[in-house]
């Protein structure tokens, strides 16, 4: 496993809203298998916030790419870090980017942080659906995370760019040869995203396999269209998406095949996103 | 709150319990629930070598280092984290900064400098000695051997009944079973346990209580789920393995007639929760602030 040498991000996705991280590429197959640990800035006028912490391979990344987007586009400071639950690959990064920006503080699902990072333990505080927080123009809005691995899990919403941030809801890689590193879903022709979401539900949502998956799939079209009216879905291990209208048919048939897929209890569970007939 | 060394099995194995409040804000259990728990740490030693089976939480460093002072001797150490969350490698770093550390098994192929080095008290771009450690794959194939040359083997397992990618682990030389966050269900009213449950005096776990712990908590996709390919399947370890000792990442060490109860009490809940109504599109709008 390997992070990409050429990195395209960050990546301007919206007005003040910047998609961070790198690809990491895991050989899989005879194929190099791309997937990420995306963070996003978010910027107001008075405050920055990011959506997730990353995983921590990727904090000197994150920390960079926030310091060189302040100091080119005058950002304003760091207020909040919203972690979407407290697992590795999505709150691992916390610790430093409370240490590097002073005035910033962690909400959302921050269970165990409190013993993860005790150094911080008066700047990490729960969030629940429906708490909002002013950035100056925009805000974030605390929504039910749908699709989870924890239960404390929380999804994020940003007025500014009418983004709904799914944390690990809406999972899939891309293959190196798909030539989709950085690039928006729909830009990126060549990833079957069913079969791709089909994939990572075998390594990391193992869950899916036993449960009546429609409801999942019925409210997040009820959050996305009905609710929200979302102009972009921004998955953390996936590529945004920008069409909702035209991508989420094929999110819904991605979250059946997972829910479809074969059970696999051996070391290939964990080969993220190996294929079963690999 | 003070850590406690048990000895499982003398010379041989070791339980590094630390405990820590259940006030709400530990994903380990139900929000709801009040009391203690604790983060076990597993020392399997032999003659030269040892393996260390979890590192722990951060706030328990001090603790942890001091245990493993008392344990480890002049052996050289190997760490398993046979999870991608928290509660496996919070100190790697820490014990690699202090004692001899050569491998850590994981189950992402990622180094241990990348992967392991994400404390703020330490410098994000040096790694220090976990550069030094060499990446050893979890593989079910693969079995790690504590001393070079000794029949004893650490296997590791993929449970069938898990939530995000973990492996249990067997210790064939003590029939040990590392469970993870399965198990990990005894808690206490005071931080002082006791974390060793053998039979059912002073276990206060009952029926309701796994329910709790596992519907209400990691484990609430089980509710209206296919539930039999589980209980199968933890049926299945039980006759593979000749367990001595469950010893799950939480609470209490389970051996003698507490480990056919608790295994009962599972089985129950896990039929049960088949016939109970899906909560898992409704359990996310749950309140975290009590």
């Amino acid at each position: 496993m390997s992070i990409t040498t050429s990195n395209p991000l960050p990546r301007e996705l919206a007005d003040g809203l910047y998609w961070l991280g790198a690809c990491y590429a895991v050989p899989v197959g005879g194929r190099s298998l791309h997937a990420n640990n995306s963070v996003f800035l978010v910027a107001g006028s008075k405050w920055s916030a990011l959506v997730e912490a990353g995983i921590s391979w990727d904090t000197r990344t994150i920390l960079g790419q926030i310091r060189d987007l302040t100091e080119t586009r005058g950002l304003p400071p760091l207020r909040y870090v919203f972690v979407t639950h407290s697992e590795q690959a999505h709150s691992a990064g916390v610790g430093h980017l409370l240490a590097h920006h002073a005035q910033a503080s962690a909400h959302g699902d921050v269970t165990d942080l409190h013993m993860v990072f005790p150094e911080h333990l008066e700047r990490m505080r729960f969030a629940d659906p429906g708490d909002r927080f002013d950035l100056g123009g925009r805000e974030i809005l605390v929504v039910e995370g749908l699709f989870r691995d924890l239960i404390t899990t929380r999804w994020f919403w940003d007025s500014g760019s009418r983004a709904l941030f799914t944390g690990d809801g809406i999972s899939y890689g891309h293959y190196h040869t798909d030539s989709a590193c950085g690039m928006f879903i729909e830009e990126a022709e060549r990833v079957d995203v069913p079969q791709q979401m089909k994939f990572f539900g075998v390594s990391a949502f193992h869950w899916t396999k036993f449960v009546d998956i429609e409801p999942y799939a019925d409210r997040l079209d009820e959050i996305v269209f009905d609710e929200l009216h979302a102009e972009l879905v921004l998955p953390t291990h996936g590529l945004p998406v920008t069409d909702p209208a035209a991508t989420m048919p094929k999110i819904r048939e991605g979250l059946i095949a997972m829910s479809q897929s074969t059970r696999v209890d051996s070391d290939a569970a964990f080969d993220i996103f190996v294929p079963e007939d690999e | 709150m003070h850590g406690l060394t048990l000895t499982l099995v003398p010379d041989r194995l070791f339980a590094l319990v630390n405990p820590y409040e259940l006030d709400g804000r530990a994903s380990s259990h139900p929000l709801s629930v009040r009391g203690y728990s604790t983060l076990n740490c597993y020392l399997l030693r032999g003659r030269a070598r040892a393996v260390l089976y979890g590192t722990g939480y951060s706030v328990h460093e001090d603790a942890i280092l001091a245990q493993l002072s008392e344990l480890v001797g002049g052996r050289t150490l190997a760490l398993a984290i046979p999870r991608i969350e928290f509660p496996a490698m919070c100190n790697a770093r820490a014990i690699v900064e202090r004692f001899d550390v050569d491998v850590a098994y994981q189950r992402l192929p990622e180094s241990p400098a990348n992967f392991l080095n994400l404390r703020p008290k330490y410098d994000v771009d040096d790694p220090g000695k976990l550069r030094d450690v060499r990446l050893g794959q979890i593989k079910t194939t693969e079995p790690v051997t504590i001393d070079p040359g000794d029949a004893r083997r650490l296997r590791f397992l993929v449970p069938h009944l898990r939530l995000l990618p973990s492996n249990w682990g067997f210790d064939e030389g003590t029939g040990t079973l590392f469970t993870g966050d399965m198990f990990s269900w005894v808690w206490r009213d005071t931080p002082s346990g006791p974390w060793l449950v053998d039979d059912e005096a002073d276990d206060p776990t009952d029926r309701g209580r796994v329910e709790d712990f596992l519907l209400n908590n990691r484990y609430w996709w089980l509710a209206g789920a296919e539930t039999e390919s589980f209980r199968d399947a933890v049926a299945d370890i039980f006759d593979r393995y000749s367990v001595k000792a469950i010893a799950p990442d939480h609470g209490a060490v389970l051996t003698g007639t507490a480990i056919p109860r608790h295994r009962e009490l599972l089985d129950e809940v896990l039929e049960m929760a088949a016939d109970l109504p899906a909560t898992g599109v409704s359990v996310g709008q749950r309140s975290l602030i009590s």
